[in-house]
């Protein structure tokens, strides 16, 4: 392993790859600050400019922006009540009362301090267990793949919010999307229309930046006719001693936050979920555990630890699927899969013996990455305040022109373009419809993995599908799989009748 | 006549489209040519999800028909009319942001990335400025020039990725 550590460290350690981190960090925070800008719209803008790079550099950089990214929501979360990224939501509830009492300083400080904390424990988790996973996963065959990705499809449930059925209905939408273009077993045509750019299908990268970013663009423009001003609160850190917090406050928190990094880096490793659903489930969990629930909501670092200690572990535990099986962990390292994928790396087991300087890069950019991000926030904090002001009309035509050119370049081709702007016409309507997006990425990424994989199997076992159960990973999953079906349908149930009882 | 698609139908009306979006697609599907050298052909995922997406429509617009028999037509009356007050003021925008994309990259392979970038950048600038903001043309013209320009730079010369020149001769 030191050896590998040593491989690794000639990469992240080279002055352009610090260079880069440290860019990768500002610009991540800068997008996780200013709302409805996100961490995945970051990696998807910088995934044209790792094109000239070589692959590990490449990977440096969109790890940093992953970090910073999900870490720097926490600043308009708690100066403005507005979460920068879906991973800050929880850290409104207490982040912002807190600067309402007048301990802004206190807050960023203890968000900042313990976002670094969450990041290196999940870290930690990430170099031992991904090698082991991957050590397991080598020995999948198709059979272990498509119970995998069957049990990751059911993911679906977990990010449907409010009604299943529209979250079916998004990941549905996600794998029937998949499925145009030349199948991957036989290369048959389907759904190309006699359209010849469809053969190769829907390209990931447009695919996501159409449904995150450009929705995102035209959501602002519906808003711009009608939204109100936000406040931003003024808080001084110029006068505060170390990170604002004492240090009886800070092991105060120790059990709250290593419980919160254990469900962030759990939730992470949730192929398909990332930050965005970590951050509340551990909100809920500490506010349950607490001594005095009652408190929270109303300004306690409690709140603040438990959902940015958590947010940032998930990003470690959502790379370990990424790394070790190939299948991303939240929609962040969707995008960080399409970046090694444009570089020609295949992520999954192999990577552990073919591309170890990749592997072993990130785990040390993720601990590199968060003690730069630790530094940078905390110290240029006034700096990504003030760029909160800055207008969205003329911050979002530029991360529109940026997509653009980023489909454009991943196969010079204008047809990607249109794509982008489809799918902003998609990601616009879902968010009309109150249709989760989430879902739809999930079933247009594992979608085709189950595809191959089932059909590969049935192969095999010449069309029968009991052949399946005979391996036991493959039952292990099946069986998670049932289960995880049986509890999102009792959730379902249970909270319509708690909604009918309201009424 | 009051119209039959609202916000009490909405949910019946996702069904529906959705149930259609179905049929279709699994009527694509029997376009699908037969592999004869496997067992499950490229038509049988398709054909799995064509069927699970009809049944979710289903389910939907039951759900829907049950939505709208517990609610009451009165029911937040004041709060939908402010709703759909606010939903004619979003749409113009929303429309028009599409249009100028739309627009802008027809005309990109023709007009070139500097010039359809620049107009794009100027039609967003003027649409995505808030109600409360007073919108300054002349800055909007210099910021979308400069902005288009230094992409395209960037792209062009320093990441070679490359962009269409169009009528211009760089």
């Amino acid at each position: 392993m030191l050896e590998s550590f040593a491989i690794g460290a000639q990469v992240v350690f080279q002055p352009i790859s610090i260079v880069l981190m440290i860019a990768g960090v500002i610009v991540g925070i800068i997008f996780g600050a200013i709302p409805g800008l996100s961490a995945t719209m970051a990696i998807a803008l910088c995934l044209p400019i790792t094109y000239t790079m070589n692959a590990a550099h490449g990977i440096v950089l969109l790890i940093a922006l992953y970090i910073g990214g999900i870490s720097g929501g926490l600043i308009s979360a708690i100066l403005m009540h507005i979460p920068g990224t879906p991973s800050s939501v929880a850290t409104c509830f207490d982040g912002h009362p807190m600067t309402v009492k007048g301990e802004g300083a206190k807050a960023l400080g203890v968000a900042i301090v313990f976002s670094f904390l969450g990041t290196l424990f999940s870290t930690v988790i990430l170099i031992f267990l991904s090698p082991a996973l991957a050590k397991i996963a080598i020995k999948f065959g198709a059979y272990e793949y498509f119970a995998v990705a069957l049990f990751s499809l059911t993911m679906i449930s977990s990010l449907s919010g409010k009604s299943l059925l529209k979250g079916l209905m998004s990941g549905l939408f996600g794998c029937i999307l998949a499925t145009v273009g030349l199948d991957q077993i036989g290369s048959i045509q389907r759904f190309t229309m006699g359209i010849r750019q469809l053969r190769m299908g829907f390209d990931t990268l447009p695919v996501l930046v159409g449904l995150f970013a450009v929705s995102e663009i035209i959501k602002s423009a519906s808003e711009a006719a009608t939204e109100q001003k936000a406040e931003i609160y003024q808080v001084d850190i110029k006068h505060i001693k170390g990170f604002g917090f004492t240090w009886k406050e800070f092991v105060s928190q120790k059990w709250n936050a290593l419980m919160c990094a254990v469900i962030g880096t759990a939730v992470g490793i949730l192929p398909g979920i990332g930050g965005g659903a970590a951050n509340v489930l551990a909100y809920s969990v500490s506010k349950n555990r607490s001594k005095y629930p009652e408190k929270y909501g109303t300004g306690i670092i409690d709140g603040v630890v438990a959902s940015e200690t958590s947010n940032n572990a998930a990003i470690g535990g959502a790379l370990v699927p990424m790394l070790a099986l190939g299948i991303p962990g939240d929609t962040a390292t969707a995008m960080l899969l399409a970046g090694l994928t444009l570089h020609g790396i295949a992520a999954g087991p192999l990577m552990f013996t073919q591309h170890v300087d990749i592997v072993y890069a990130v785990f040390l950019a993720m601990l590199v990455g968060s003690i730069l991000m630790l530094l940078l926030e905390f110290y240029g904090l006034r700096g990504f305040v003030a760029l909160l002001r800055i207008p969205k009309q003329y911050l979002l035509p530029g991360v529109f022109l940026f997509c653009m050119v980023g489909a454009f370049g991943t196969r010079n081709n204008i047809f990607d373009v249109w794509t982008v702007i489809f799918m902003g016409a998609i990601g616009f309507l879902f968010n009309k419809l109150e249709i989760p997006s989430a879902p739809f990425i999930l079933g247009f990424l594992i979608g085709p993995l189950a595809e191959m994989n089932l059909r590969r199997g049935l192969m095999l076992a010449q069309g029968n599908f009991w052949q399946f159960f005979t391996q036991p990973i493959a039952t292990v999953f099946f069986i998670a799989t049932a289960l995880s079906l049986v509890f999102a349908v009792r959730k379902q149930l249970k909270a319509r009748k708690t909604a009918r009882s309201s009424s | 006549m009051k119209s039959v698609f609202n916000r009490r139908t909405k949910e019946i009306w996702i069904g529906v489209g959705v149930s259609l979006f179905a049929i279709v697609y699994l009527v694509a599907s029997l376009y699908i040519k037969k592999s004869v050298a496997v067992s499950v052909g490229a038509e049988f995922m398709p054909r799995v999800y064509g069927f699970i997406m009809l049944l979710v429509g289903i389910l939907q617009i039951i759900t829907g028909i049950s939505q709208y028999r517990t609610s009451t037509p009165k029911e937040k009356a004041e709060k939908t009319a402010e709703k759909e007050e606010k939903t004619k003021k979003t749409v113009i925008p929303v429309i028009a942001v599409f249009v100028i994309m739309i627009v802008c990259v027809a005309l990109m392979n023709k007009l070139g990335f500097i010039i359809s970038g620049a107009a794009l950048t100027f039609g967003m600038c003027v649409l995505l400025t808030p109600y409360y903001e007073k919108r300054r043309y002349a800055i909007f013209v210099i910021f979308s020039i400069v902005l288009a320009f230094a992409v395209y730079y960037l792209f062009k010369n320093v990441l070679y990725v490359s962009l269409p020149s169009g009528i211009l001769p760089f």
